[in-house]
């Protein structure tokens, strides 16, 4: 591994010390200049920010990682020593005041990255940013089939991935980077993407099937994706996906952009993410689970359940009087090419409420489209997100059974029309 | 406050990589949270019929006070009653709390970390994950047409393997390596790794070209025949199973053995189940004849393809994930095995019942096959 890692103090002089190590990691890891420019950027922001709120003494780690087909810094801090509300993206400031612009440091710096995310965890603050290497997209066109004769599956190799990214391009609907054969290899080869391929005997291929390898409890599946003609392919790509993920710490492949061979009649329909259907396969036996709701979302979950035959105690989240902090946390990923972002639970407290409100408004001030949060059921205390949640346009979308401690509900928020 | 339990240094890599398997909730749980008011289990592949009348009598005669000392550490009198039926030394036999536990003693005892062992990519797979957990690498051989590659094992083993595990017949397809085939087997491995023959379904093996594993093992040295009671013989909940093998092979086996591992009921209550004339098998088998023919039909009828052969179970192919088949079943109060954990995906592994429960789980299933299939539009 070629990471580089260091730690400057907290203070506002050492943030630029830090941003010209992001930037000469950027080159030593042979990114194009303006990805360590802006990663440097956003660090030496985050950085001051640090400073302008929490005691100065705290060190900053830095680690910037060659993610090849991206580069990653990851900023971690001791939050001791900080108001948790300052973990907020938005803070509790207005985006209309001049004076406050300045505050708004940490939300523009996500917008100048490709991915960001902030979360609390194990008393410490992290964030990461990501920034992707360009790529030359394909152009989309009709294609014919490259050749006849029966397929055998085979491990998907990088020999495969053009022609299976040429595939893909003829495909609609399909996530804009499977149409970067040069990204795809890179992902391949660094083991982010596996795969598998039905080659015919002359090596030409009539499909394939990608899914995220990263060993998480639920992976993202993309395809099949076949050549015209080629339908028969679908169902055996599929289980040789299921096939390859048996048996290791991944629960379930969800779908989020399924194609026209993708064969519905294999998975669970679970909702609508943001305007695209989602799928699901379940690898393992669901034995039942207690799970906390609250009244707002009670008739969906029943009625999510029932139809996909899960078994689930309901237990009410009530709020017992016990002290909470005054101020919640929540983490935020966004997703600039997506033009969303996904938004999780970070920490209980008083303003939940005016937090969600808060973290909206700002977030589509900024520009994003959608959002989505995630709610884990397994977890008594992250209800208390949800009537905030549901007054503030967020509407329960779907489930993911098993894919946190219990449960995870996605509630959606998409902007009004014309926004 | 004490300091965090640091696992990443405390455990090693291969345990901490390891997904453990979580078995089923009782059955009270599972009736409360699927509501139904019985559940059938038929994901075990146990026998209803429950144990033979002399284990039986055994059970309900028993007296509370011998659980007061210890059982005999080594099994010793139920070992001298197998090695009778075996004609073999008493030495020659290890028993262990189930079969599964014997797994463990023959992986210890011949493999250190980095050694191999072969077997098949879908089979029983508590030989594969005994080995991940202890920094063994399973080599898995993909079914060649459901059935164990003989060829494929063999080409390969390398110096680092030390045991071929052969489920025969095979859980969960019901194909069976003939005499001929492992005897090809046993004379390709020529004695360079352990080859461990798992018996648990031979008592419902009534073809003739089943191997008759007591002869092979006079004349392989580097043979061991895993048996169960939990099967036919209908001790589950005893947990109780063993192996039968050359002298110098136990020998080492029995260095990795928990002594006192299996309890004074259930060395007794197998003890007893030996002494059944035949009766119990007999109706065990004639059972499962009828069943699997009840069965093979009604799935032609609804358009399931099986895979069906020997032992008491069947697999089933489901025109839908076999997970969610899984918990519709649940829901309907029959409990089958979903094969997508056993590199079986879309398939179920149903255990051979009473036909009055298969009919009833024939019912059940028909109601879900068109009902998955609605299931296709967005909500
Ligand atoms: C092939 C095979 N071997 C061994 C076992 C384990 O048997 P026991 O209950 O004796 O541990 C089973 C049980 O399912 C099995 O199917």
């Amino acid at each position: 591994m070629s990471d580089v890692l260091m730690t400057v103090p907290a203070e506002e002089a050492f943030a630029s010390v830090a941003a010209q190590a992001v930037q000469g990691a950027g080159e030593a890891f042979g990114m194009p200049g303006p990805i360590g420019l802006a990663l440097a950027l956003a660090s030496e922001e985050i950085i001051a920010f640090a400073a302008r709120c929490g005691n100065k003494r705290h060190p900053v780690s830095l680690v910037c990682r060659d993610g090849r087909y991206r580069m990653v810094v990851e900023l971690s801090i001791a939050a001791a020593d900080f108001e948790p509300r300052f973990f907020n993206l938005p803070r509790q400031v207005s985006i209309d005041n001049e004076d406050d612009v300045k505050e708004l440091g940490l939300l523009l710096t996500a917008r100048a990255v490709d991915s960001f995310s902030l979360s609390v965890e194990g008393g410490e603050l992290r964030m990461v940013l990501d920034k992707l290497r360009p790529y030359t997209t394909l152009p989309s066109g009709p294609l014919a089939a490259s050749g006849t004769g029966a397929w055998s599956l085979q491990p998907v190799t990088t020999d495969h991935l053009a022609r299976l990214c040429r595939i893909i391009s003829c495909i609609s609907g399909t996530p804009s980077f499977l149409l970067q054969p040069g990204r795809v290899i890179d992902m391949v080869e660094i083991g982010e993407l596996a795969g598998c391929v039905a080659e015919r005997s002359d090596g030409s291929i009539a499909g394939g099937i990608l899914w995220a390898a990263g060993g998480d409890r639920v992976i993202e599946v993309h395809g099949p994706y076949l050549e015209p003609g080629a339908n028969a392919a679908a169902e055996p790509l599929v289980e040789a996906c299921l096939m390859a993920l048996a048996r290791s710490t991944t629960v379930g492949v969800i779908c989020r952009n399924a194609g026209m061979d993708f064969p519905e009649h294999l998975f669970e329909p679970l909702g609508i993410h943001q305007n695209e259907r989602v799928f699901y396969r379940e690898l393992q036996e669901d034995m039942g689970a207690l799970i906390w709701v609250d009244p707002g979302i009670e008739p969906f979950l029943a009625e999510t359940y029932h139809r996909l035959g899960y078994a689930r105690q309901m237990t009410r989240f009530v709020d017992n009087g016990q002290r909470i902090p005054s101020h919640s946390v929540i983490a935020v990923e966004t997703l600039g090419d997506q033009g969303g972002a996904v938004l999780r639970p970070c920490l209980p407290g008083a303003d939940v409420t005016n937090n969600v409100t808060s973290h909206r408004d700002h977030l589509a001030k900024a520009g994003l489209r959608w959002m989505v949060f995630e709610v884990d059921l397994g977890v008594g205390w992250q209800l208390s997100f949800v009537p905030g949640l549901l007054g503030s346009g967020f509407e329960p979308a779907y489930i993911i059974p098993n894919g946190g401690r219990g449960d995870l509900l996605m509630l959606r928020w998409l902007a009004p029309n014309g926004q | 406050m004490m300091a965090a339990l640091d696992l990443k240094r405390l455990v090693p890599g291969h345990v901490l990589g390891f997904e453990a398997y979580v078995p089923s909730k009782p059955d009270a749980e599972l009736c409360r949270l699927y509501q139904v008011p019985h559940l059938h289990r038929l994901n075990n592949n146990e026998n209803p019929l429950g144990p033979p009348f002399p284990a039986r009598e055994v059970l309900s005669g028993l007296n509370p006070q011998i659980v007061s000392s210890y059982p005999s550490g080594d099994s010793w009198a139920l070992r001298g009653k197998l090695a009778e039926l075996w004609q073999v030394e008493r030495d020659q036999i290890v028993i262990g709390n189930g079969a599964n536990e014997v797994i463990g003693f023959v992986i210890k005892a011949f493999c250190g970390a980095g050694d191999n062992i072969v077997t098949a990519d879908r089979t029983f797979a508590v030989a594969e994950w005994i080995a991940r957990f202890s920094g063994v690498t399973p080599r898995l051989i993909p079914l060649l047409d459901y059935r164990f590659d003989v060829t494929g094992m063999v080409t390969a083993i390398d110096l680092r393997t030390k045991v071929l595990f052969i489920c025969n017949p095979n859980n969960p397809t019901g194909t069976h390596l003939t005499t001929d085939e492992l005897e090809d087997l046993l004379q390709r491995v020529d004695g360079r790794a352990i080859v461990v023959l798992d018996e648990a379904y031979a008592e419902y093996m009534e073809v003739s070209d089943f191997p008759d594993s007591r002869v092979l093992l006079e004349r392989h040295p580097n043979l061991v025949v895993f048996r169960t009671f939990s099967k036919a013989w209908a001790l589950a909940g005893l947990r109780i199973g063993y192996l039968v093998g050359g002298r110098d092979l136990v020998d080492a086996v029995r260095r990795t053995a928990i002594a006192y591992s299996i309890n004074v009921i259930a060395q007794e209550a197998a003890m007893a189940a030996l002494q059944d004339n035949g009766v119990h098998l007999r109706a065990t088998r004639e059972m499962v004849h009828s069943s699997r023919s009840l069965v093979s039909i009604a799935m032609q009828n609804l358009n399931v393809p099986t895979i069906s052969h020997n032992g008491n179970f069947m697999m089933l192919k489901l025109p839908m994930g076999d997970t969610g088949a899984h918990r519709q079943l649940m829901r309907r109060g029959y409990m089958v095995r979903a094969m997508s954990d056993f590199r079986f995906p879309g398939w179920v592994r149903l255990s051979l019942s009473t036909p009055s429960v298969m009919g009833g789980f024939i019912g059940a299933l028909s109601e879900i096959l068109p009902r998955l299939s609605r299931v296709s539009e967005p909500s």
